[in-house]
C-alpha cells in the first residue's frame, strides 16, 4: 500500500526554487549554547543513530502516522566505510515491526543529496514497507558521487516533499564530506520549520575556526559560479556563526589550526537540528592514513615521530565552551557589546594587515560595534604555504636536510623599514589584545572568548618571538666571523652552523623554516637554544611561562590543542647563486611569433565538475579529564573545573 | 705451662670463629631480612650523599640472587631513596619470568618516580610491554616536565645497564624522544664494549644535540670518536671530554651524570635458573 503523499513526493525533480521561499526570519530564532551540548552526542556507529531515530519513532507511531526519510551522501569516504551497507542492515533489523506493529504507522523514504549537475532526488518514496528503501540505500552505496553538493539545498528540497505527507515528519542527513556547505541557513531553518520536519543530522565533527575554503581553497564561493551552475553556497564548516580565529601564520609551515577538531559538529546543520528539535550525531570517519600533527607538519623537536598529538577533551568542558547557535547577525550584536571581542577582532586586523597572518577577522570594528566587512577578501599568506612534506627520517640532523625537502621557503629578505615596521605591529597587535584581556570590564566575556583571546597572545607573542629570529639570521649573514677559542669549542667539536653559509656568494637568500612545536609542551620549546643570547633567551622563557600556564588552564579543551600547535621557526639560510654570465657562443632562442599570428586558439578543456578535495583529519576523542587513559591510571582524576570565574 | 696456655686459648679462638661466621654467613648466603630492613632504614636516614652511596653498596654487596621475595617485601613502603635501588636490585638479582607478573602487582601511576622505577625494573626483567608505557609516557606532553623526566631516566639506565638483547630498543626509543635527560646515558654509551651500542649512542647523541642547539654543528671527529676503530681509552676519553664541556652550553651537571653502576651485579646464578626461596 503507498501512503497518499507517495504521488506527490515521487516528482521531486521538479526543482523548488529558493525564490519562493519566505524571507528569513532574522533574530527570530535563537539558540542557547548552553544547550547545544545536549544536541550533540557522539553515537558508536551508524547503527546507533538508527537506534536513536527508531526510538523516536516508537514515541512517536503511538499516536501518529511518522515518515523517517533517509537523505543521503554517498561518496568514496562512505563506501570505505561501508556505511550505506550497515545502515541498511540496521534499518532493516530496527525497523522490522513495520511489518507488525507499526503497519501503516510507520513510512520510509530515501533521497540523495543528488550531485554537482542535479539536485537532491528521490530515490525509494514513502512506502510502508521496507524493501523499497533498503534496495534504495544499498544501491546508492555502490554509487560514490564525490562532486561539491549543496546540503542546505537538498534539505530545503526535501522537507517540502515531506509536507505532502500528513503526520510527524523525520529527516535524517547522512553526509560527511558535504556537512560544511551553506546555502541561506536562515531561510532554510524557517523552511524546515514550515514544513514541521524534525532534523538529525550524522555528519563530521566541525574544525575550530575551520580555514579551509578562506585560505587553503581561496574561498570557493566562485569558483562553482564559474561553471555556470546556478547553486552559490558558502563553505565554511566552522562549528560557531563565524570564524574565531585568524590562520596561516608568518613563519609557521602549518596552518596551525587546520587539524584542531572543535568537539562539536558544524554551526549550520546544528543550528538546523538544534531549532527542529533535532540532534547532531558527530560521526567522523577513522582513516589510520592520517598523520599525526607532528608528522604532518615536520615538528623540529621530533621529526615527526610524536605519537601523542591528538586531541582528548573533557565533556565537562566542553559543554561550558559550546559554540553559540544564534542566528549570525544576533551573534554579531551580542559579541560587538563585548570589550574584548571588540580588542580581539582589532588585533586580528591588525596583524592580519601588518602580514602576520593570512585570513583576516570576519567583521571590522567601527565605533564600538563589530560590523559586517563590505568586501571579504582572502589572500594568499605573505610567504606561500608550504605543501605538506615527508618528515624526513628520524635522526636526519638539522644540517643535512635534503635541498628536495625543501618546498617552501621564498621568503625574501625585507629591508630594515620594512622588518621594523612588522615588528611595531606586532607590539601594538600584543598591547591592544593584552589590555583587553587585563581589563575585560562588562558585559563579561565567555570563556570562549576568553580562551580564544589568550591563545592569540600566546600566538602573537611566538610571532615577535619568530620574527627577532629572522632579523638575527638576516643580520649574521652580513656578519663577520668572530674568532672562537678552542676551549669554546672544544678544539672544533662545536661550531656555529651558519658561519659557513655566510662565506657563500649569494644573489639572495630564501629561508627554509621548520617549527618547534608546543605540542611536547612548554618545557622542551624552552630547552632549545635559539639564537640571540640572554634577550632570546629571556623572551624566550616569557613565552614558554606563558603557554605553560594557557596550556593547564585549558587542558581538555580545543585551545590546548590550538595552543599545542603554535610553533617556535628555526631558519636556515639557502643561498640563491647568482646566474651565470651570457655565453656568447650560445645560439640564440627562436624569436616570439608575432602577435598578428596567434594561431589557432587552444582547444578548451572538456566540462568536468569539481571534484572536491579530501578533507581527512583526525577527530577528538572525548574523555572526562581530557587526557588520554594512562594504563592504571585514575579514571577519577580530573584537572580544576574550568568556570567562568578562574577562566582570566 | 704451654699446653695450659693452649687449652684456655681454644675456646677464645672458638668464639672468635663463632663471631667471624655469625657476621660473615649474611654476605655469605645473602643478607638477612633484619639486616637488609636496617640497612633501608640507614639508607633513608642518610646524612649526605657519600654515607648514602657506602650504604647502597653494602646493600650491593649485601644482596644475592634468590632474595627476591625479600626485595619485593621492601618495595611496600615506597621511599625516593631507597626504592630505585630496590628496583635495580630486582632488574639485576631476580628472576625475569617469574617476577614480572608479580612486580606488575606493585606498578601504581602515581607518583611518576616509582611508577617509572618499577617500569624500568618490568621492562629490565623482560616485560616488552614495560617499555611501551614508559615511552608513551615520556613522550606525552600533557605531563609535568619532571615526571616524565623520570620516564626518560628510567628507558636510560635501560639502555646503560639493561641485558644485551633490550638495550638496542631503548637507543631506539631514547634517541627518538631526544631530551636532555638522556645526554648522560648517550655519553655512556659512546664507550660501550659493543659496538652496535655505540653507534646507537652516537646516532642519539647527534640527534638530541642538534636538537638542542639546532644553529650548532657538532663533528665527533675533532674528538677523536669513532664507533669502529680507535681503542677503549680513546673513546672513553672523548666521552669524558664532551661530559665537561657540555655545561659551558648550559647543560645542567645533572643530566650528565653517568649511570654506570661501579660494581657488575653477582654472576653466581643465573638468573634464569633461579628459585624463589
Amino acid at each position: 500500500m503507498r501512503s497518499r503523499g507517495a504521488a506527490v513526493f515521487a516528482p521531486l525533480s521538479a526543482a523548488i526554487l529558493l525564490a519562493s521561499l519566505p524571507a528569513p526570519a532574522g533574530g527570530a530564532a535563537s539558540a542557547s549554547r548552553e544547550t547545544l551540548d545536549k544536541v550533540a552526542f557522539r553515537p558508536a556507529g551508524i547503527e546507533a543513530v538508527v537506534d536513536r531515530v527508531v526510538a523516536e519513532v516508537a514515541a512517536q507511531v503511538k499516536s501518529h502516522k511518522t515518515l523517517v526519510c533517509w537523505l543521503l551522501d554517498s561518496t568514496r569516504v562512505t563506501q570505505q566505510m561501508n556505511l550505506l551497507p550497515r545502515l541498511a542492515a540496521r534499518v532493516e533489523t530496527a525497523f522490522a515491526p513495520m511489518g507488525a506493529a507499526w503497519k501503516d504507522k510507520a513510512f520510509l523514504a530515501v533521497c540523495s543529496m543528488g550531485g554537482s549537475q542535479k539536485p537532491a532526488a528521490v530515490l525509494s518514496p514513502v512506502s510502508p514497507e521496507l524493501t523499497p528503501a533498503l534496495q534504495a540505500i544499498r544501491e546508492l552505496g555502490t554509487m560514490p558521487d564525490d562532486t561539491y553538493k549543496n546540503a542546505l539545498d537538498a534539505i530545503r528540497r526535501v522537507a517540502q516533499a515531506m509536507t505532502t505527507f500528513s503526520g510527524r515528519r523525520i529527516l535524517v542527513l547522512v553526509t560527511f564530506e558535504n556537512g560544511d556547505t551553506e546555502d541561506n541557513l536562515e531561510e532554510t531553518l524557517l523552511h524546515v520549520q514550515k514544513c514541521a520536519c524534525t532534523i538529525h543530522v550524522v555528519s563530521r565533527e566541525a574544525l575550530y575556526s575551520d580555514p579551509f575554503f578562506e585560505v587553503r581553497l581561496g574561498g570557493l564561493r566562485s569558483y562553482y559560479a564559474s561553471y555556470g551552475l546556478e547553486l552559490p553556497y558558502e563553505l565554511t564548516g566552522t562549528d560557531a556563526p563565524t570564524p574565531e580565529y585568524p590562520n596561516g601564520w608568518i613563519f609557521d609551515r602549518s596552518g596551525i589550526h587546520d587539524v584542531v577538531p572543535s568537539g562539536y559538529g558544524t554551526y549550520a546543520l546544528s543550528r538546523l537540528a538544534f531549532m527542529t528539535g533535532g540532534t547532531y550525531a558527530i560521526l567522523h570517519p577513522e582513516d589510520p592514513g592520517v598523520l599525526p600533527f607532528c608528522a604532518e607538519a615536520g615538528c623540529a623537536i621530533c621529526e615527526g615521530t610524536h605519537g601523542g598529538c591528538d586531541a582528548f577533551y573533557d565533556p565537562a568542558r566542553l559543554a561550558l565552551v559550546a559554540p553559540s547557535l544564534l542566528p549570525r547577525d544576533a551573534y554579531r550584536a551580542d559579541l560587538g557589546k563585548v570589550a574584548l571581542a571588540r580588542a580581539f577582532f582589532e588585533s586580528w586586523q591588525i596583524a592580519y594587515d601588518a602580514g602576520l597572518c593570512a585570513m583576516p577577522p570576519p567583521w571590522e570594528v567601527k565605533g564600538g560595534t563589530l560590523n559586517p566587512r563590505p568586501a571579504r577578501s582572502t589572500r594568499a599568506p605573505q610567504q606561500p604555504r608550504p605543501l605538506p612534506a615527508e618528515a624526513p627520517e628520524p635522526g636526519t640532523p638539522w644540517t643535512s636536510w635534503g635541498y628536495d625537502a625543501l618546498t617552501h621557503g621564498g621568503m625574501g629578505v625585507p629591508n630594515d623599514a620594512k622588518l621594523d615596521e612588522i615588528f611595531r605591529d606586532c607590539d601594538k597587535a600584543i598591547a591592544t589584545l593584552e589590555n583587553a584581556v587585563r581589563t575585560a570590564g562588562l558585559p563579561k566575556p565567555s570563556i570562549r572568548l576568553v580562551a580564544a583571546a589568550e591563545t592569540l597572545l600566546c600566538q602573537l607573542y611566538a610571532t615577535r618571538l619568530n620574527l627577532g629570529q629572522f632579523r638575527i639570521v638576516r643580520d649574521d649573514l652580513k656578519a663577520t666571523d668572530h674568532p672562537l677559542s678552542s676551549a669554546q669549542t672544544l678544539n672544533g667539536f662545536a661550531l656555529p652552523a651558519l658561519a659557513e653559509t655566510r662565506r657563500r656568494t649569494a644573489e639572495s637568500w630564501k629561508f627554509d623554516y621548520r617549527n618547534l612545536r608546543f605540542c611536547h609542551g612548554a618545557d622542551r620549546v624552552r630547552d632549545i637554544c635559539l639564537l640571540g643570547g640572554a634577550p632570546v633567551r629571556k623572551e624566550q622563557m616569557a613565552l614558554c611561562e606563558r603557554v605553560d600556564r594557557a596550556l593547564q588552564k585549558y587542558q581538555g579543551s580545543p585551545w590546548e590543542i590550538l595552543i599545542r600547535r603554535i610553533g617556535v621557526v628555526l631558519l636556515r639560510p639557502i643561498a640563491v647563486p647568482p646566474p651565470p654570465p651570457p655565453d656568447p657562443l650560445a645560439p640564440k632562442p627562436d624569436k616570439k611569433p608575432k602577435a598578428s599570428d596567434p594561431g589557432p586558439p587552444p582547444p578548451r578543456p572538456p566540462f568536468a565538475p569539481p571534484v572536491r578535495p579530501p578533507r581527512p583529519f583526525r577527530g577528538s576523542t572525548v574523555v572526562p579529564g581530557g587526557v588520554p587513559p594512562a594504563p592504571g591510571a585514575d579514571p577519577q582524576a580530573r584537572p580544576p573545573a574550568l568556570t567562568p570565574s578562574n577562566s582570566r | 705451662m704451654r699446653s695450659q696456655r693452649l687449652q684456655s686459648g681454644i675456646p677464645v679462638a672458638l668464639a672468635w670463629a663463632a663471631t667471624l661466621l655469625l657476621h660473615a654467613a649474611p654476605l655469605l648466603r645473602g643478607a638477612g631480612s633484619d639486616e637488609l630492613d636496617d640497612l633501608l632504614v640507614q639508607l633513608k636516614s642518610a646524612g649526605n650523599e657519600k654515607s648514602a652511596r657506602t650504604i647502597e653498596e653494602r646493600i650491593r654487596f649485601a644482596v644475592k640472587p634468590g632474595q627476591t621475595d625479600r626485595l619485593l617485601t621492601a618495595l611496600s613502603a615506597p621511599h625516593p631513596r631507597t626504592t630505585p635501588l630496590v628496583l635495580d636490585l630486582l632488574a639485576t638479582r631476580a628472576a625475569g619470568p617469574a617476577t614480572v607478573s608479580t612486580l606488575r602487582k606493585f606498578l601504581r601511576p602515581e607518583p611518576a618516580w616509582y611508577a617509572a622505577g618499577v617500569l624500568g625494573a618490568l621492562s629490565r626483567l623482560g616485560d616488552p610491554a614495560a617499555l611501551t608505557e614508559m615511552t608513551e609516557r615520556a613522550d606525552d606532553g600533557r605531563l609535568k616536565p619532571e615526571d616524565r623526566a623520570e620516564y626518560v631516566t628510567a628507558i636510560a639506565i635501560l639502555a646503560v645497564r639493561g641485558d644485551d638483547e633490550l638495550r638496542p630498543g631503548a637507543w631506539k626509543v631514547l634517541g627518538r624522544l631526544r631530551v636532555k635527560e638522556g645526554l648522560g646515558a648517550f655519553l655512556d654509551g659512546l664507550t660501550d664494549p659493543l659496538e652496535e651500542n655505540r653507534k646507537a649512542a652516537l646516532s642519539g647523541l647527534q640527534g638530541t644535540l642538534g636538537t638542542l642547539f639546532p644553529y650548532l654543528r657538532f663533528n665527533f671527529d675533532a674528538v677523536n670518536y669513532k664507533t669502529d676503530g680507535g681503542d677503549a681509552a680513546s673513546r672513553d676519553k672523548a666521552a669524558e671530554s664532551i661530559r665537561k664541556w657540555l655545561p659551558s652550553l648550559g647543560i645542567p651537571k645533572d643530566v650528565l651524570k653517568t649511570l654506570k653502576v661501579d660494581r657488575p651485579p653477582p654472576t653466581t646464578q643465573t638468573r634464569t635458573g633461579e628459585s624463589s626461596p
